[in-house]
């Protein structure tokens, strides 16, 4: 018997068997957050609503802004030379030097030792991820970042490079494709986004891509809305894109209709739903021109609604009628 | 010479004085700071969770 000795197999897997992987993309409406997790760091795979939303690599599909950001162990050097921009007085700060932005955030209200630290470059390109210890799970000598690509670091990133680099703002609202039209329904938290997604999306009036979040993003003249792995109470979490068509702004009633708003009265209902960084004069002049762009050439309703589906379809019919 | 009267011209409206008008911003819901649930097992959930695990920001 001959045998033929077969060459062995390198085995791909971490000795320790350590989870999560050393790098991951996460893709929102053409902005890409490439996290690296360099050698003995791995990062924990994100919630499932995220799964659409993750790449290997920004290469492996369409990506129009890349950021990179390493994820490290320890603390941001030399934080006594930085200035203070802004702080939300418990759940996140942010100062800044000529060259970078510096994001904190902390344990605990009445804790100043920083979870995770995020520095990035003042044009958004790249940046790092300084972790505490407390955000580790260590086997051998690999660890595990848990935490990291998720709310409230991933959306901050976001929100931030879409006003930098990218004429896109992240709206508090549910968009729905409806016959091809994307129809925003925006509103504070309680104003029934989840709800309305719920009755037009479950009743296929409309194909829902999030109930809680959605980017807007400017392509010359037109505007197109897109969903985020940030669903609110209906999970609704899907990685599409439809070109905007209209923005509604929801009102509890007890009778449901459209009625159109003037330009003033659409200002003072989309700034409180509009992430605009108040406190960096050029990202948030960037987010108004946006909201500008839309207040001008797009239509503007008051949504009042009872939670009856009949009801809203009659109401929504128009949006998809209309071409 | 003619004089120029603009009092005359049709259709002026008359003046109406600018309002100041304030709305508040809800920060709290836009910019990354509030949650409504957190993750269990964090051990960061305290009066704001946002430092921490939590996902959930839903309306």
């Amino acid at each position: 018997m001959n045998a033929t000795p077969t060459p062995r197999k390198r085995s791909t897997a971490t000795p320790q068997q350590m989870p999560g992987t050393t790098a991951l993309c996460l893709s929102v409406a053409g902005v890409c957050l490439h996290f690296r997790g360099g050698e003995r760091i791995r990062l924990a795979a994100p919630m499932d609503c995220y799964s659409t939303f993750l790449r290997a690599s920004p290469a492996d599909g369409p990506c129009i802004d890349t950021v990179e950001m390493e994820v490290i162990e320890g603390e941001v050097p030399r934080p006594d030379l930085l200035e203070p921009v802004f702080d939300t007085g418990d759940a996140w700060e942010l100062s800044a030097d000529d060259r970078r932005y510096v994001f904190r955030t902390r344990i605990r209200p009445d804790n100043d030792k920083p979870l995770w630290s995020m520095t990035i470059d003042r044009g958004f390109n790249h940046g790092r991820i300084y972790c505490s210890k407390e955000l580790f799970v260590t086997s051998g000598k690999s660890m595990l970042a848990r935490h990291i690509v998720q709310y409230p670091l991933d959306q901050l990133l976001m929100i931030h490079v879409a006003a930098a680099r990218s004429a896109a703002v992240l709206l508090h609202a549910a968009g729905g494709n409806i016959d091809g039209n994307g129809v925003l329904f925006a509103g504070p938290s309680g104003a029934g986004k989840s709800t309305i997604s719920r009755l037009l999306g479950d009743g296929g009036s409309a194909r829902f891509l999030s109930d809680d979040r959605i980017m807007l993003r400017r392509f010359g003249g037109k505007l197109s809305m897109y969903g985020t792995p940030w669903p609110g109470d209906a999970g609704v979490a899907i990685n599409e894109s439809v070109p905007l068509k209209a923005i509604c702004f929801l009102r509890h009633a007890d009778e449901t209709s459209l009625r159109p708003l003037k330009p003033e009265q659409v200002l003072q209902r989309l700034l409180p739903v509009t992430s605009i960084p108040w406190y960096e004069s050029e990202l948030a002049g960037n987010a108004l021109n946006l909201c500008e762009f839309l207040i001008e050439h797009y239509p503007a309703y008051e949504l009042s609604f009872r939670p009856q589906a009949n009801d809203l379809n009659s109401v929504l019919e128009e949006f998809s009628a209309a071409a | 010479m003619k004089k120029h009267d603009n009092d005359t011209k049709p259709g002026r409206q008359p003046y109406e004085k600018p309002r100041l008008r304030s709305f508040p911003l809800a920060a709290d819901e836009v910019l990354a700071k509030g949650c409504k649930t957190t993750t269990p097992g964090t051990g960061f959930q305290g009066a704001n969770c946002a430092a921490g695990g939590c996902f959930q920001i839903g309306s």
